[in-house]
């Protein structure tokens, strides 16, 4: 009897662990606290909401409790590889060297920069719907700061792996200092 | 997890869902937060995108909330003096637009398989390139499958929240 009460115990203090390291990784904290059923949504339908909200979280809450070694041992699996992950997502997106192109006065960027639209569908500013984002990144430049273009393949230290352009501020020892990101490719997708 | 709503896109005379989320790379790029709260577990983004390519430009003619009410979203929020079409220039990749019959039905995000893919590659919201995906037959998963449509098996609405800021004021 009191090895099945251990055994539950450290049951729960498993779906205690599961479920602090899911709350810590999800987005956002909204909760849901009712099921209305929407006007004209089919019974089969309502159901399968209240089984995904309410039922499936207890089979599964039951079966971490029951079967709690092989959660702590799919878990322990999975660490270095999250670890890894984690650790690639604290790395900020770096410039290199031979990332640069050509360099630019804020002016003749501005100037290479503009969008046009035959339908009207961007402002007549440079890189359009992200001028502000620009104006902001050039503003905050000492001045006479040259501007050197970018164009940084995706990397095994950069995440979401992307490719970028841009335009980045180096100073006169070819240091990379503040970039500005225009064009961005993820990869990998769809 | 669940499987999200898609975008929609107006290609050659034809509504299709769109598996892609440009938007989503507009906020990334200026360094914004969407103002869009989430209002529902298939819908994370809190909008809905309604896209057209024209004259092979991808252009964002509307947004929805994605309630029950679908309530319409300003545009000119986002994008001040463009009311009903914004030229989507900051837009590279390729969108994905699922096609035909449900193969495989996975739920999250946009993983579930259709029987094809219609791949838009744009560069700086210009269409460079289109193909189509061929993915597999329903018939041979299922003979008797045959409905054809973008699929969202299930979902849970959230109670509505006080919002920081409204996107449609």
């Amino acid at each position: 009897m009191n090895a099945l009460v251990i055994y539950v115990g450290l049951g729960v203090l498993t779906l205690a662990l599961v479920l602090g390291v899911h709350h810590a990784s999800s987005i956002g904290s909204i909760r849901f606290t009712h099921l209305p059923r929407a006007a004209g949504e089919s019974r089969s339908a309502w159901w399968s909401r209240v089984f995904e909200a309410v039922a499936l979280p207890l089979l599964a809450g039951g079966a971490v409790v029951a079967f709690w070694p092989l959660v702590l041992a799919m878990q322990a699996r999975d660490l270095p590889k999250a670890w890894r992950s984690w650790r690639r997502r604290q790395r900020p997106f770096r410039i290199r060297r031979r990332n640069l192109r050509n360099r630019y006065s804020r002016a003749e960027a501005e100037a290479r920069e503009f969008v046009h639209d035959p339908l009207g569908g961007v402002p007549a500013l440079p890189f359009g719907h992200l001028n502000a984002a620009w104006c902001r990144f050039a503003d905050a430049l000492p001045p006479g700061t040259k501007l050197r273009a970018f164009k940084a393949p995706p990397d095994a230290d950069s995440y979401p792996r992307a490719q970028r352009e841009g335009y980045a501020a180096v100073d006169r020892l070819g240091r990379v200092g503040a970039y500005f990101v225009a064009s961005r490719v993820e990869l990998g997708k769809p | 997890m669940t499987a999200q709503i898609p975008e929609v896109l107006h290609f050659e005379s034809s509504q299709h869902p769109m598996c892609t989320e440009p938007l989503e790379d507009y906020f990334e790029l200026t360094g914004t937060k969407s103002p869009f709260p989430s209002t529902c577990s298939a819908l994370w983004r809190g909008y809905i995108g309604t896209w057209e390519v024209r004259d092979r430009r991808l252009y964002l003619i509307g947004l929805n909330d994605g309630t029950e009410e679908n309530a319409e979203l300003d545009l000119a929020t986002l994008f001040p003096g463009h009311r009903d079409r914004v030229f989507a220039h900051w837009y590279s990749g390729t969108v994905r637009l699922p096609e035909g019959r449900l193969l495989k039905y996975f739920h999250g995000g946009y993983a579930s398989t259709y029987e094809r893919d219609g791949l838009l590659r744009f560069d700086k919201g210009v269409l460079v390139d289109v193909s189509v995906r061929c993915n597999g037959d329903a018939g041979d998963v299922d003979p008797d499958a045959d409905d054809e449509g973008y699929v969202v098996a299930a979902m849970t609405r959230f109670p509505a929240a006080p919002r920081d800021r409204d996107p449609s004021e």
